[in-house]
């Protein structure tokens, strides 16, 4: 955090959510199935697992944008569909006319990891197949990462500012905090923040080639974690002005308070847990709460040995011996990359409004390594939670973590 | 919202290193279509806008450079010389507070398209070379940079096209008046392969447009004391419909922010690979000035997010070099494809009044 003084803000909540997961289209889906610590883990069936010793990730095999979408037409990648599908989902959940917002005065912040991997991966096959010349102009034109956000702000009819932020597995919360700051600082009134990414064969390899995929069954936090499971979605939530969803009468799930991003600017691929803790001070900072305040962290989380650990001493580091109950939905929906911590998010404003702290499923075994961890194993639980942290790291050190708190 | 302070700048460009070589091609109109390189059987019969003599381990030494694809290190290149220009020295004591944001359009379209191509042709799916997998991620120049020069601050890839130098001019503003950085290493950076050039190839079919590359950053803080050129105004927006006027009304907005007239701007450069849509949004913005406009893909091609921040290094230059004087304002125009339309107005600061903004 540097010097600068922010001005007077204005007060942003969350009216509304729309997750496009494997474990849940929509909200009442995708809650229940926190609640119920349900697994998205299946076979893969997007690409020909031919020769990979790893076959699980977790898709959303059942993902019909057509069923979703009202005004999206044209030649789409699945990434972008992800990401319109959950903001329509998102409004719909909001109850929110947006012909009735004036005109500008809304827009979609939309976090990836690698955009529209799967077109990208349709032309190297097709490179592979007949060289240079053989690429097709279809794929070409679907490939910009920026129709993503683009491709909201089409399926909403949105003419306010459409950015596409690709911080890798923090990109949703970079969006949810730059989407914050629009409505905050009165940039915008409504602002559509999310992430989506799709899974693809160079991201299963690579993750498998760097020693950090599992077999088929994630277990963050665990002696025996092994690594993560490549998964895919869109994620979505409205962000609004309170007095702009006041006047509307708007059901409010809970507030944004602020965000903290920082850079370990250390290592391409390694988690530096100093540069995690002095970012959790900086959201802390920025959201005006203390440490005791956290109710609920909701995790990075990956299932990496090395996360893992990174994360847990950032916890201790920040919050000492008692730190608050952290979970990691991650152990349910695998890593959906740049829609990680939208979803994170997502499960931290459930936490929030319905009362409960998701579980950190497939837990057998703590690890001597990370003492002191509540990780809220295999079952939900009731809980009273008023301000939640949702972490948020990704390679390149692009660390990004949201607060969120319920209305006072 | 906030105008930017430009601190420093640094440009590479097919024309080569600094602003001065790309102002000097761009005013001769010459198109810097380098020979082809040595795999010229791989390219397209379009124009090659590429920087050839671009030494990488000349510029960046030999130490950690083994690994990066072109577009990190022309992006490396870039911050390197906007540091140096802007004579920041980062140490401890503010390493902190400085940020990154540089624009793209897909990463390393060559790094992307190598590893998932690997996954076909070895012999077993996953032999793919796991130390080249951060490149194959979008966010890979920016947390290079933050790597190289220790930069600790906010580190954000904006994934724009052709309008990604706005908006990460616009997310840098934010940054600064949020008091989330002090100095912001901002631009856009982008590489020709021989995936760029197909790819140009096909987006360009039937005209003689070629990839380029090129990278420009600049060093920028929150407008104040001392700076002689800003960017005074940064507005974005979103038109699939009727995307000249969504951009008409973009430079309306930054003309407004910076309380100027529409014919206070003598200079007017797109960013934009096909500049049909800036044309007609200029006729409604600014019908009257006969204002200057800048061919800037003759040189560099279309070098997608690049174009446009290669735009404002040679706007900035002319304040610098006493070309545009006091009152003259240079504007920066962008669409995509799909509708996103962004503005940037540029013009003189305030020298030694730091009163004002």
């Amino acid at each position: 955090m540097a010097s600068g003084q922010p001005e007077a803000d204005r007060r942003v909540v969350v009216t509304g959510m729309g997750p496009v997961s494997s474990i849940g289209i929509g909200l009442a889906d995708f809650a229940d199935s926190l609640r119920a610590g349900r697994s998205g883990i299946s076979p893969i069936r997007s690409f020909d697992t031919t020769g990979f010793p790893y076959v699980c990730a977790g898709e959303v095999p059942d993902f019909r944008p057509a069923k979703f979408l009202r005004r999206l037409d044209g030649d789409w990648g699945r990434s972008s569909l992800f990401a319109a599908a959950a903001a329509r989902l998102a409004v719909e959940d909001a109850k929110l006319d947006l012909d009735r917002t004036a005109e500008g005065r809304a827009g979609a912040v939309i976090g990836t990891t690698s955009g529209e991997s799967r077109v990208v991966e349709e032309l190297a096959a097709q490179l592979v197949a007949g060289g240079y010349p053989g690429l097709r102009p279809g794929p070409i034109r679907r490939m910009p990462a920026n129709r993503l956000s683009s491709a909201v702000n089409m399926e909403l009819g949105l003419h306010g500012e459409s950015i596409t932020i690709a911080t890798a597995c923090s990109a949703s919360n970079y969006a949810i905090g730059y989407a914050f700051d629009c409505v905050a600082t009165g940039e915008a009134d409504v602002m559509i923040a999310g992430g989506a990414d799709s899974v693809c064969r160079w991201a299963h390899a690579g993750f498998y080639r760097l020693g950090a995929l599992t077999e088929s069954v994630c277990r963050p936090f665990d002696q025996g974690r092994a690594g993560i499971l490549t998964a895919e979605g869109g994620v979505a939530l409205v962000l609004e002005a309170l007095e702009h969803a006041e006047a509307r009468g708007a059901a409010i799930h809970a507030e944004v308070l602020g965000y903290g991003v920082n850079c370990d600017a250390k290592h391409p691929v390694a988690p530096d847990s100093a540069s995690i803790a002095e970012c959790m001070r900086i959201a802390h900072r920025n959201a005006g709460v203390a440490a005791a305040d956290i109710d609920y962290i909701c995790a990075h989380g990956t299932g990496t040995p090395s996360n893992d650990l990174a994360e847990a001493r950032a916890v201790r580091e920040v919050f000492g011996e008692q730190s608050p109950p952290i979970s990691s939905v991650k152990s349910m929906l695998g890593h959906t990359m740049g829609a990680a911590s939208g979803f994170g998010a997502v499960a931290s404003v459930l936490a929030i409004s319905r009362d409960f702290l998701p579980p950190t499923i497939n837990f057998a075994n703590a690890d001597p390594e990370l003492p002191g961890l509540d990780v809220v194993p295999n079952a939900a639980r009731e809980a009273v939670v008023r301000t939640a942290q949702n972490n948020g790291y990704a390679f390149g050190g692009n660390n990004a973590i949201t607060i969120f708190g319920a209305m006072s | 919202m906030t105008s930017l302070s430009i601190a420093g700048c640094g440009v590479v460009s097919p024309a080569g290193l600094g602003a001065d070589a790309l102002a000097a091609a761009v005013g001769r109109g010459e198109p810097a279509v380098a020979a082809s390189p040595a795999s010229e059987d791989l390219l397209p019969a379009t124009p090659v806008h590429r920087y050839a003599g671009f030494d990488v381990k000349a510029l960046l030494g030999r130490k950690g450079t083994i690994f990066l694809d072109r577009v990190t290190a022309l992006a490396l290149v870039a911050a390197d010389a906007a540091i140096e220009s802007g004579e920041l020295s980062v140490d401890d004591s503010n390493r902190d507070g400085i940020g990154v944001v540089l624009g793209t359009t897909v990463g390393s379209l060559k790094s992307t398209m190598d590893y998932s191509a690997d996954t076909l042709t070895q012999d077993r799916p996953y032999l793919v070379n796991p130390a080249l997998f951060p490149n194959s991620v979008m966010n890979c120049a920016a947390s290079q940079i933050a790597i190289r020069r220790g930069l600790k601050g906010m580190n954000a890839t904006i994934a724009g096209g052709p309008v990604a130098v706005v908006q990460a001019l616009r997310y840098t503003a934010n940054a600064l008046r949020r008091g989330y950085a002090d100095v912001v290493i901002a631009g856009a950076a982008e590489e020709f392969t021989p995936n760029t050039a197909w790819a140009a190839a096909l987006r360009h079919q039937g005209r003689a447009v070629g990839a380029g590359e090129g990278a420009a950053m600049f060093v920028l803080r929150r407008a104040g004391d001392h700076d002689r050129v800003r960017m005074l105004a940064i507005s974005t927006g979103f038109g699939a419909d009727d995307p000249a006027a969504a951009l008409a009304g973009c430079v309306l907005r930054a003309l407004d922010d910076a309380g100027a007239a529409p014919a206070d701007v003598t200079v007017a450069a797109s960013g934009s690979p096909d500049d049909t849509v800036d044309t007609a949004a200029l006729a409604v913005a600014l019908p009257r000035s006969d204002f200057e406009r800048v061919d800037m893909t003759a040189t560099v091609g279309d070098a997608q997010a690049a174009i446009g921040a290669l735009q404002l290094a040679n706007l900035v230059f002319a304040y610098t070099t006493g070309r545009m004087r006091a009152g003259e304002l240079s504007l920066l125009t962008a669409c995509t494809p799909e509708g996103d339309v962004g503005a940037v107005l540029v013009g003189e600061g305030d020298g030694a009044d730091p009163g004002r903004g």
